[in-house]
């Protein structure tokens, strides 16, 4: 099945499409920067996308695909602000290098996306399992729940984890 | 091998993967454990596969810095920042949503609607927030003395919020079957041929059938089916039920076939399978807005093939099948 759209429709729906999606953007975002570079991150995608999805509404699909960048633009910065937060509670000599930045916050934002398709629970149990280091028997201690019904909600957050890229 | 067994195999060992990565994540873990472990894993390269890939992002979590993982990924969501982004994710115009926001006693009718494909997110004018799941329609209707919603095709979320006028108007949601009353939820209504689902999340909802006085209370973490005489039997109601409100469809064990007709809700056209591989039991999360990338996967995973005789007609049908 052939994957990659044909390059010349997207330079149709890019001169079609562009400046409304790009204008839509700036009414959801308030920054025009971000709204930009999520308007031609949109297109990106689309070229490396299937070609025989939403073509004939592609103002329906063009949005879908922004709001999912504009979801992972904001993970991103809830990701950053929650880094800054926890680095500023270190020595100075405990701060990470730039590279070692990059490299945590490309971490972090795998991980997070992988999580996020968990359930409040299920997530902070699985965290209290994996950061915190407790047993399964702590954790049912200290949410007051079963050790079966913790270990139900491990598996759904294993499951994640296996299908995590 | 035949084909068949292969795949039913692969999908138990993905089970098998996540039953053992439970035991051996307890916190109680003796040597025995890891020797049988490894028998698991020597089994077959896809046994060891599945197991480094899970490894793989566990030990990405386990190297990050405590202090910043557990700042970072252990974060809260207050309510109010979920609000305000799904407010900035609205479908209406911006003048439009000015414009009741301002006045919310005015009656307000509205109708939203998606196509096959399509989602959707509008925030009400009390605050409360629709998700329109794909090919939905519904009629927005406040007015003096409720706040209503007619749900006539398709799926919905709704995350309630109390009334900003006072004295406070009751919500409801009503379809062809009957109406579901939510006291302060998160819940899902979805409409079928000749009956409608609701399944709770948080708080609770009051369900009453269109010919009937009797009301079923449904609380959080149950879903009952109700049509215009009667609601039906109470079963659970999983977070999952709702994830495709993040674009995943979560399959536990579930009939290939069942599969492809939840994905069918989210594309024009049919999406069918042949009888052979209908019975085929898949694990996994699928990506229900973007169904191709779906197929994809289960093309990797199981002996099929797939046919598009158009955009509007696939057929998934054995391997090697012509």
């Amino acid at each position: 099945m052939e994957n990659i759209v044909d390059q010349q429709e997207v330079g149709e729906l890019y001169s079609q499409h562009h400046g409304w999606l790009r204008n839509w953007l700036r009414g959801k975002l308030g920054c025009p920067d971000t709204a930009a570079d999520i308007a031609q991150d949109t297109f990106v995608r689309l070229m490396a996308g299937s070609r025989n999805v939403g073509f004939d509404r592609p103002r329906a699909y063009l949005t879908t695909i922004a709001r999912n960048l504009v979801v992972d633009h904001w993970r991103r910065m809830e990701l950053e602000k929650a880094y800054l937060a926890a680095v500023a509670l270190r020595d100075e000599a405990e701060v990470p290098s730039e590279e070692e930045r990059l490299l945590i916050l490309e971490s972090l934002m795998r991980i997070d996306a992988a999580l996020a398709a968990l359930p409040k629970a299920t997530r902070k149990i699985f965290l209290l399992s994996q950061l915190d280091g407790l047993t399964y028997a702590a954790i049912a201690t200290q949410l007051k729940m079963s050790e079966i019904t913790v270990k139900r909600h491990m598996r759904k957050a294993f499951v994640v984890c296996l299908q995590a890229q | 091998m035949t084909p068949n067994l292969k795949q039913a195999t692969d999908s138990i060992i993905f089970e098998e993967a996540a039953d053992w990565l439970v035991r051996l994540n307890s916190g109680k873990t003796t040597p025995a454990d890891w020797d049988a472990l490894s028998a698991w894993r020597t089994q077959s390269l896809v046994h060891e596969r599945a197991w480094q890939n899970a490894e793989s992002f566990l030990g990405a979590m386990r190297g990050l810095p405590a202090d910043i993982a557990r700042g970072a990924l252990g974060r809260e969501q207050s309510r109010r920042q979920v609000l305000v982004k799904l407010a900035l994710l609205l479908a209406a115009g911006p003048v439009a949503w000015a414009t009741y926001r301002a006045r919310p006693w005015e009656v307000l009718q509205a109708d939203y609607r998606t196509a096959a494909g399509e989602q959707r997110n509008v925030e009400l004018a009390d605050g409360s927030i629709l998700v329109l799941n794909t090919a939905s329609r519904v009629e927005v209707a406040f007015d003096a003395t409720q706040r209503a919603i007619y749900l006539q095709a398709g799926e919905i979320l709704i995350e309630t919020a109390s009334d900003n006028v006072s004295p406070p108007r009751p919500f409801v949601v009503r379809t062809a079957d009957g109406e579901a009353r939510p006291l302060g939820t998160r819940f899902t209504v979805r409409r079928y041929d000749g009956y409608s689902r609701v399944a709770v999340f948080e708080g609770a909802v009051e369900v009453t059938p269109a010919e009937s006085k009797a009301p079923l209370r449904l609380a959080a973490g149950e879903q009952a089916g109700f049509t215009t005489t009667a609601t039906g039997p109470v079963s659970p109601a999983v977070e999952v039920d709702a994830s495709w409100r993040d674009g995943m469809l979560i399959a536990r064990h579930m009939r290939l076939a069942d599969l492809l007709a939840e994905l069918e809700r989210y594309r024009p056209g049919l999406l069918r399978c042949d009888p052979e591989v209908a019975d085929l039991r898949v694990s996994g999360a699928f990506p229900v807005l973007d169904s191709e990338r779906s197929l994809a996967l289960l093309q990797q995973t199981f002996p099929i093939q797939i046919e598009t005789f158009s955009r509007y007609w696939v057929r998934v049908r054995p391997r090697g099948v012509t």
